[in-house]
């Protein structure tokens, strides 16, 4: 009986020492579920595909398909690539939507992650247990199928990477309730150089050269811009830009989770809404902002001086989230608070010296 | 019992015609009541003559004054005097009673209306006048305003920032080539982004009072 005590006393020191289980991102409160380990075969092959993307010479169609409660949207793009030259895409036209075209050089400037450690497999690690789970077959090649799911296991998306090059030819987002939010996938591929033909498309830009370091983020915040270090629900800031349109600065922040991207763009002044094309207004609690679908998102709003823009190319659940984290201004409703509104505004009329 | 009947009066004022006065004096003649008539309204006629215009009573004084004020304009069919405007008509008179009906007391009906009608137009202007402030009000209330100056953020142009630095990362699907509609075509023009900015890195710009470039709030 009294040699249990030593071993009680060790265990418990033990268990002093040892600590609660470590977790996968460090700067969670411990409370959250840590991200269950990865399989490290399938990190592999999507390190495989992020190169594949590049070394591989390939030409084929893909769909791409959105899915939101307010419709559907989907275009087919016809793909070029060479690895020494570059991407070659166009985009067919619909009923709806118009076609164009963009050529992306190899080699060019990419956003990179800069405020990130490792690269994009890793970031979707970060957030994401990613596992191999079968095989599959895509545009009649055979594929091996890896998963990404969230920390309450839920399935998150879905890749199917060829089994000869790595290259990902399907992919699918699902939302937090297991509906298929988004879809793109080669129906037609054939490996080899293709040869660009006739005149090249304009090239993609590079992104505004004037980046911004992450010391540089205190003072910022000190004059008003707000780019948050993270949005809703997994998605880290990998990137910040600045530009100056003639109307003013603009701040660019880029946020990705590994499987869905977000910009955030804010610039000072407000909102000139008769100048929106194609946004509908929507009231969201206290607030009004502007929305237009399409395979990305945009939404648009001004609050205590600034107008944001998100672009996303993200579930309909995640745009709302990141929506809702940033700043509002409430706008009094009801027709006592209109109307005293509008004595104030007429008052100032008619006061000489206002 | 009277033969003449007006005509007494009429003689004895000289209102008669020639014609009728012979005539009417040729009965006298023969008439002893009607002479006594006749002699009867010669001697009121100088009882009358004999006495001062009696003066107006205060009341019908105070009806005439108000008649002065401004007031918004009678009906035609409800002017006071018939006739003509006070002090181009006689003095009134004993026959004046006639004219007013003989069942409704003189002094109260139509001024107790005037007041009525104009309380009811003033009630009306004033709630109008009511209406129109809390309208124009209601209608100039709208959205709040904000502070700044109106802008319209270049979404097309953000479209394709978004689709440059997404472009960089892979497995990311091909949405964003999906920005590059023919309407977007314009905006590869040399003179958009202004790539001339100088780049903000450590050291460059920044000071306690605030980022060079940047608008404090």
């Amino acid at each position: 009986m009294t040699g249990l005590v030593p071993v009680a006393g060790a265990v418990l020191a033990l268990t002093f020492l040892l600590g609660p289980p470590a977790s996968a991102d460090p700067a969670l409160p411990p409370t959250v579920p840590a991200v269950p380990a990865s399989d490290r075969k399938a990190l592999a092959m999507l390190e495989q595909a992020a190169k594949a993307a590049r070394s591989t010479a390939y030409e084929g169609v893909q769909f791409v398909s959105r899915w939101s409660p307010d419709g559907t949207t989907s275009m087919l793009v016809d793909i070029q690539h060479l690895p020494q030259d570059g991407t070659l895409m166009r985009v067919r036209g619909t009923s709806t939507e118009p076609g164009g075209e963009v050529f992306t050089a190899s080699g060019g400037q990419s956003a990179g992650l800069s405020d990130t450690s490792g690269g994009p497999v890793e970031l979707l690690a970060r957030n994401y247990a990613v596992m191999t789970v079968g095989t599959g077959s895509v545009a009649g090649r055979r594929a091996v199928i890896v998963e990404s799911r969230r920390r309450d296991a839920s399935l998150a998306g879905r890749f199917w990477l060829d089994r000869q090059t790595g290259l990902m030819l399907r992919r699918e987002v699902f939302d937090s309730r297991g509906a298929t939010v988004r879809a793109s996938a080669f129906i037609d591929i054939s490996l080899g150089n293709p040869s660009f033909t006739g005149h090249l498309p304009p090239m993609l830009p590079e992104p505004w050269r004037a980046r911004v370091a992450a010391s540089d983020l205190t003072g910022l915040r000190a004059a008003g811009w707000e780019c948050p270090d993270r949005l809703p629900a997994e998605l880290a800031r990998y990137d910040v830009r600045r530009a100056d349109d003639g109307a003013g600065p603009v701040l660019h922040s880029s946020y990705s989770d590994g499987l869905s991207s977000v910009s955030l763009f804010e610039q000072k002044g407000r909102l000139d809404i008769r100048s929106l094309d194609g946004h509908r207004e929507e009231r969201r609690g206290d607030t009004t902002v502007y929305v237009k679908d399409g395979l990305q998102q945009s939404v648009v709003w001004s609050a205590h001086g600034t107008v944001y823009t998100v672009l996303a190319d993200a579930p309909q659940e995640t745009v709302q989230a990141v929506v809702a984290a940033l700043p509002h201004e409430k706008v009094e409703s009801g027709v006592v608070a209109r109307m005293k509104r509008g004595f104030e505004r007429v008052a100032s009329w008619m006061n000489p010296f206002g | 019992m009277s033969h003449l009947g007006d005509r007494i009066a009429a003689l004895v004022d000289g209102e008669l015609s020639h014609d009728v006065r012979d005539r009417t004096l040729a009965h006298l003649a023969g008439c002893p009541e009607c002479r006594a008539e006749v002699e009867v309204e010669r001697q009121a006629k100088s009882l009358l003559a004999g006495l001062d215009t009696p003066l107006p009573s205060a009341e019908l004084t105070r009806k005439l004054l108000a008649l002065a004020e401004p007031g918004p304009p009678m009906p035609p069919s409800r002017r006071p005097f018939p006739g003509g405007f006070p002090g181009t008509e006689r003095p009134p008179t004993l026959t004046a009673p006639r004219r007013r009906p003989a069942n409704v007391p003189a002094d109260r009906r139509r001024p107790a209306g005037r007041s009525n009608r104009r309380l009811r137009i003033v009630t009306v202007g004033a709630l109008s006048g009511f209406a129109i402030v809390m309208g124009t009000a209601f209608v100039a209330g709208g959205a709040p305003e904000e502070p700044g100056p109106p802008l319209t953020p270049p979404i097309d142009r953000y479209r394709v920032e978004h689709a440059a630095t997404v472009g960089g990362m892979p497995l990311m699907d091909p949405a964003y080539a999906t920005t590059f509609g023919g309407s977007s075509q314009t905006v590869f023009s040399p003179a958009w982004p202004s790539q001339t900015v100088s780049p903000i890195g450590a050291g460059a710009g920044i000071t306690g009072a605030g980022i060079t470039g940047f608008p404090s709030r």
